[in-house]
């Protein structure tokens, strides 16, 4: 490899991820005599490979905002190493490249849509020309373009939330980091949202998306990192979760089971379960019963049904059950209470 | 830049969009709307009228055409009246033709035998009924129409010429009007112009004539005013030196309090989640977004600011006829002091993100600042009436001399200036003298002296009483033994005694009459006969002993002074103009580029040399002379330095020290080594003959604040500096050999730790129309080889509210970028 270019790092922005972070800690301190210290983020590590959807999810306190403002630049960071599009986190090499949407955005009053996008892009060092070019294009892509010229104070919070995405592609990042975009947003909005941030996507621009909506997250993103307390706890694609979630010792309760609605002899039913770890969920009616019955994969389910054709148990209803995003990030936040 | 200017083009868009700012200019209209209906009427006489009206001149401004014409007639073709020359030109051929047979028989006597036989004739003639005779009739037409021609020359644009006028002084009004451009003058000024020239060139006939100038408001009159101006030179110069001081006071003080509560929430409102973190996310530096927020709010001040004094400055132009560039540098002035506590404001706002808490400390700032100047300059006069205003080495001490004239020696034992001199002033005259320090001692004589005699061990001075006060009073002589310094009253000094100085040993006297020689055997026979008729040592009346001297007892006023020539009176303007050599006895007197010296001979002091000094300058510059050894050294009023060889008479060389600052006093050393400058900024340059390439700036402690120098010896400097500390100085050592340096009084302390520094450092409000006053009466010409540096008006550094208000808005400026750089937030 040319180590000039690596000097000048060039192949370093090409071919680094868009988000590395190593060992990264951040404590606040307060008081100048008697220093209280609080360590909002601990030896946390992980990497967003260019161009994918990366949800950060954590509960509050967790430190995604603290992690958020380091890698922008916002807070400076106490240990670790962080970088942004190969350049050190905060730096405003890095910055130039970034679009970001901060939560609860607020954009002065006096503005409306079009002086809003002319300032913060020349915040962003894009001239009134290109900003001109662009704005339209972009409030329509937001839905804002029959409200150009309103006063922002008229806005409601979801347009706020809108012209605020417009300003963040204003300038063409690379990596666009979006904190809670569609908080006030009605279901129509949060739609487009998702539709918006895969076109991004599907144009090679990274998104990092911070969300408590954790259903939104699931839709959208393909790896995810949560935080709790400061610490990392899981690091990796939402599909994984659910065995990351196996896992853990003790919590697999309900993992890898498909509850099922029988009708038959309650003899006949009992017969058909022997050898398989199950429980009787209810009984809705006389001989009808609910039960959630441990199957490690559809060949055992097919055994399953076997046996109940075989004892002559008529199936009402099957459903297997899969982890979601949401029981897993409660288990992992669950465990690691439990922990400390 | 880009991001930059955005922040700043949000501003104006905010102050735009601000109902605020809305607000503020509409109070302002109001302002101006009401003050728009004021304004003056100037009447201005310009035209001549003579009509013959009997014994009763009526509204005649000429008295006698006849002594005009004969003026015109008789110099009109003389080389140094071309303004004459000029009218004369301007004049009808055909009025031209006339005028000499009006001249032919005393045209003014026959006037006036005439007018007054006439004016018989007119009375008479209500009885008798003839009118006047034909000749008299037909002059009296001609008169009328000379009159009229010269009222046609005083219409005339065209009238005034440059090359006529030159080197003939004219009117201050027509150099006012001068000043402003005869193309831009009305008709009525430009007639107004004609007439002052008229007036110049035939002057007494033709007087100046009246101005009055009209009040309104509206259509109402306001008669007190016009009572009180009469000339709209008066009023412009009235109304431009009091509105800076006004606009600094209430302007720069109201206004700035209104400017920092509507713009004290810009700061803070950057801190609102969500708008903060999206700016500190952009590529840009943080200090300079803050200082970009910073000059956003002074942006939005300067838009108030700018209409306010553009208005008020349009108005006085318009509506009072005074265009007052003070007002128009009020703008960026008033600009920056708002800057200035914006800075406070700005920086409270980093700090507690808070409006209100950014106003209240803002403004207690603000209280402050304006405290500590008010107590600063309350001390510091309180400062200058105790300082040393002279040091007077005696044989084996030093006596300092205060501006209360009390005369103090060291007292070791605690290191103290303990007073010894007696008798001190009376309180009435200290009270005066206290009060004419604080405001100018400009009509306070001059103390003289005082001068040791260390042949006699006595010192010579004077002393402030009430009834010197008063103009062309003689001053009376002090006389005390300098080791029990009891001052006795031993007659009177020569009248228009300028300096005391010592001639080998002799005591002469130096006035504007001549050179006086002190009678030693006289003087002290008298302080003899006054210890004997006393049989106490000799006290002066006022004292505590309240002892009548034989002076007073004698009934009239003697002196002890002989005058020792010159046999022709020499202009010593003043003492700076005179100089004695202590050693070789002789004067060296400046007068207009001339350097004469003087040697005593059985006759007196005679001229015996004299040196043109090459001036590249008006001889009329002022100069401090002083002779020593052999060299004489003049320091003229532009801040050349020039040393001559009094022996050879020639000039050695020509400095020019870097200092904007006219000279208060030059002392020389005995041997004429050294020289000693004393600038009136209290700095001290010294000058070494025997290495004197170059004048340098004298490394010795206080400078900058330095009263007063004088020789103990060859070498020997004493400096009194920081108002009561004496230093004595080894000139050629450069070592500092003894100093006396009293702690001083809680006052003192609190004046120099307290109140100096912290003034020294804050802001100063309500001291900035200083400023503006200097830049509105400077035109630029503060420098150069024809400005006398004496003539400039003697005030505090103007600059230096501007200087401190922008450093200390520097660095606030600086910890706030500091903060904000380095700040999670």
């Amino acid at each position: 490899m040319d180590s000039t270019l690596f000097d000048h790092g060039i192949l370093r922005m090409i071919e680094s991820p868009a988000i590395q972070v190593e060992s990264l800690s951040k404590t606040y301190s307060e008081g100048l005599i008697f220093r209280k210290r609080f360590k909002a983020l601990s030896e946390v590590s992980f990497e967003v490979k260019r161009g994918e959807i990366y949800g950060l999810l954590g509960p509050n306190g967790a430190g995604k905002t603290t992690f958020l403002k380091i890698m922008l630049g916002i807070i400076s960071k106490t240990g670790g190493r962080a970088s942004m599009m190969g350049y050190p986190a905060g730096s405003r090499a890095g910055r130039r490249m970034v679009g970001y949407l901060p939560e609860h955005l607020r954009i002065p009053p006096h503005m409306n849509a079009y002086t809003a996008l002319e300032c913060y892009g020349n915040l962003s060092n894009v001239s009134n020309r290109v900003v001109r070019q662009k704005r339209d294009e972009l409030l329509e892509l937001v839905g804002l373009a029959d409200r150009a010229k309103d006063r922002c104070r008229q806005y409601s919070k979801g347009m706020l939330q809108r012209l605020g995405l417009a300003q963040t592609l204003l300038h063409e990042p690379q990596l666009v980091v979006l904190d809670e975009p569609t908080d006030g947003l009605d279901p129509g909005a949060r739609a487009e949202m998702r539709d918006i941030i895969h076109k991004l996507a599907d144009k090679g621009v990274t998104i990092f998306l911070n969300s408590h909506l954790l259903h939104e997250v699931e839709m959208i993103c393909k790896r995810v990192a949560i935080l709790d307390r400061g610490h990392l706890r899981y690091s990796g694609a939402v599909d994984e979760i659910g065995s990351f979630v196996e896992g853990l010792a003790g919590q697999a309760d309900s993992a890898a089971s498909v509850d099922i609605t029988v009708l038959g002899d309650p003899n006949a039913v009992n017969q058909s379960f022997q050898g398989r770890a199950f429980e009787i969920l209810s009984q809705p009616g006389e001989n009808e019963f609910s039960v959630r019955v441990q199957s490690a994969d559809q060949a055992a389910t097919d055994q399953l049904m076997d046996a109940l054709r075989k004892n002559d148990v008529s199936v009402v209803e099957l459903v297997r059950n899969q982890v979601s995003l949401e029981d897993a990030f409660l288990e992992i936040v669950k465990d690691s209470k439990a922990k400390t | 830049m880009r991001p930059y200017l955005a922040i700043i083009k949000d501003s104006f868009r905010a102050a735009l969009a601000s109902r605020v700012l809305f607000v503020l200019l509409f109070v302002i209209t109001l302002l101006l709307v009401a003050i728009a209906p004021f304004h003056v009427r100037e009447t201005a006489e310009w035209q001549l009228n003579w009509e013959w009206r009997g014994p009763n001149q009526g509204r005649n401004n000429v008295n006698d055409p006849g002594k005009i014409i004969d003026r015109l007639v008789n110099r009109q073709d003389q080389a140094d009246e071309k303004p004459i020359a000029r009218i004369w030109n301007l004049l009808p051929k055909k009025i031209q033709s006339t005028l000499p047979d009006l001249v032919q028989g005393d045209a003014g006597d026959e006037v006036d035998e005439e007018g007054e036989e006439q004016a018989d004739e007119e009375v008479d003639e209500q009885d008798r009924g003839p009118g006047p005779s034909a000749k008299t009739r037909r002059r009296n037409r001609q008169y009328g129409e000379f009159i009229d021609a010269l009222n046609e020359i005083i219409e005339d644009p065209s009238f005034y010429r440059e090359e006529d006028w030159a080197n003939r002084p004219l009117p201050t009004e027509a150099e006012d009007l001068m000043e402003r451009g005869l193309a831009s003058l009305s008709p009525d000024r430009q007639r107004r112009f004609n007439r002052l020239l008229l007036s110049t060139a035939l002057s007494p006939e033709v007087t100046q004539g009246e101005t009055a100038l009209d009040f309104y408001y509206g259509f109402w009159r306001v008669d007190i005013l016009s009572q009180v101006y009469r000339s709209h030179q008066a009023f412009s110069q009235t109304l431009t030196s009091v509105i800076p001081f006004y606009f600094d006071k209430f302007v720069m003080s109201i206004g700035l309090l209104i400017a920092i509560v509507v713009t004290a929430n810009m700061i803070p409102d950057m801190f609102e989640p969500g708008s903060l973190n999206l700016l500190l996310s952009k590529p840009i530096f943080r200090w300079a977004l803050y200082l970009s927020k910073f000059i956003g709010g002074c942006a939005f001040i300067a838009l108030c600011a700018g209409y306010l004094f553009f208005g008020v400055w349009l108005w006085m132009g318009l509506a009072l006829d005074v265009w007052d560039r003070g007002i128009l540098l009020s703008i960026p002035l008033y600009i920056l002091v708002f800057a200035i506590y914006f800075s406070v404001s700005a920086i409270v706002g980093l700090l507690y993100r808070s409006p209100t808490v950014s106003v209240i400390l803002t403004l207690l700032f603000w209280a402050f600042c304006f405290g500590i100047g008010f107590l600063f300059n309350l001390a510091d006069a309180r400062q200058k009436s105790v300082a040393i205003s002279d040091v007077v080495p005696l044989a084996d001490e030093v006596m300092t001399v205060g501006v209360l004239q009390t005369g103090s020696v060291w007292n070791a034992s605690d290191a103290t200036w303990q007073a010894k001199l007696e008798p001190a002033l009376k309180p009435e005259e200290q009270v005066g003298l206290s009060i004419g320090t604080m405001f100018g001692t400009e009509g306070f004589p001059k103390p003289v002296g005082p001068l040791l005699n260390p042949a006699t061990n006595q010192l010579l001075g004077t002393r402030l009483s009430m009834e010197e006060l008063r103009p062309g009073r003689a001053r009376k002589m002090y006389v005390a033994d300098a080791t029990k310094m009891k001052f006795v009253e031993a007659g009177k000094y020569p009248p228009g005694v300028t300096r005391l100085s010592l001639a080998e040993g002799r005591v002469l006297a130096i006035s504007g009459e001549g050179f006086y020689e002190l009678d030693q055997a006289a003087l002290d026979s008298f302080l003899q006969d006054q210890s004997a008729q006393q049989g106490s040592e000799p006290s002066l009346p006022g004292a505590e002993d309240e002892q009548p001297t034989a002076v007073k007892t004698a009934g009239k006023p003697q002196s002890f002074f002989n005058r020792v020539g010159p046999q022709v009176a020499v202009d010593v303007r003043s003492k700076g103009y005179v100089s004695v050599n202590q050693k070789n006895g002789q004067i060296a007197v400046y007068d207009r580029g001339t350097v004469t010296l003087f040697k005593r001979n059985e006759q007196g002091y005679q001229r015996y040399a004299s040196l043109d000094i090459n001036l590249d300058f008006s001889d009329r510059m002022s100069c401090t002379i002083e002779y020593q050894g052999d060299t004489i050294m003049l320091v003229f009023g532009n801040g050349l330095v020039v040393t001559v060889d009094a022996d050879r008479l020639v000039e050695l060389n020509e400095y020019s020290p870097e200092t904007k600052s006219p000279v208060n006093s030059v002392q020389g050393s005995p041997d004429g080594r050294w020289f000693a400058m004393l600038y009136r900024n209290r700095e001290l340059w010294i000058l070494d003959r025997q290495n004197d390439a170059q004048m340098n700036k004298a490394k010795v402690p206080g400078q900058g604040t330095i009263s007063s120098v004088a020789f103990g010896g060859d070498d020997q400097l004493w400096i009194a500096d920081r108002t009561d500390r004496v230093t004595r100085v080894n000139l050629s050592s450069g070592s500092n050999e003894e100093q006396l340096s009293p702690a001083g009084d809680w006052l003192s302390k609190t004046y120099r730790y307290v109140l100096a520094p912290f003034y020294r450092v804050c802001p100063k409000p309500g001291e900035f129309y200083k400023l503006v006053t200097h830049l509105s009466a400077t035109d630029g010409s503060t420098q150069g080889e024809d400005v006398d540096l004496r003539d400039m008006v003697e005030q505090a550094d103007p600059w230096g509210p501007l200087k401190s208000g922008i450093g200390f808005m520097a660095i606030m400026l600086f910890f706030a970028c500091l903060i904000f750089q380095c700040k999670d937030y």
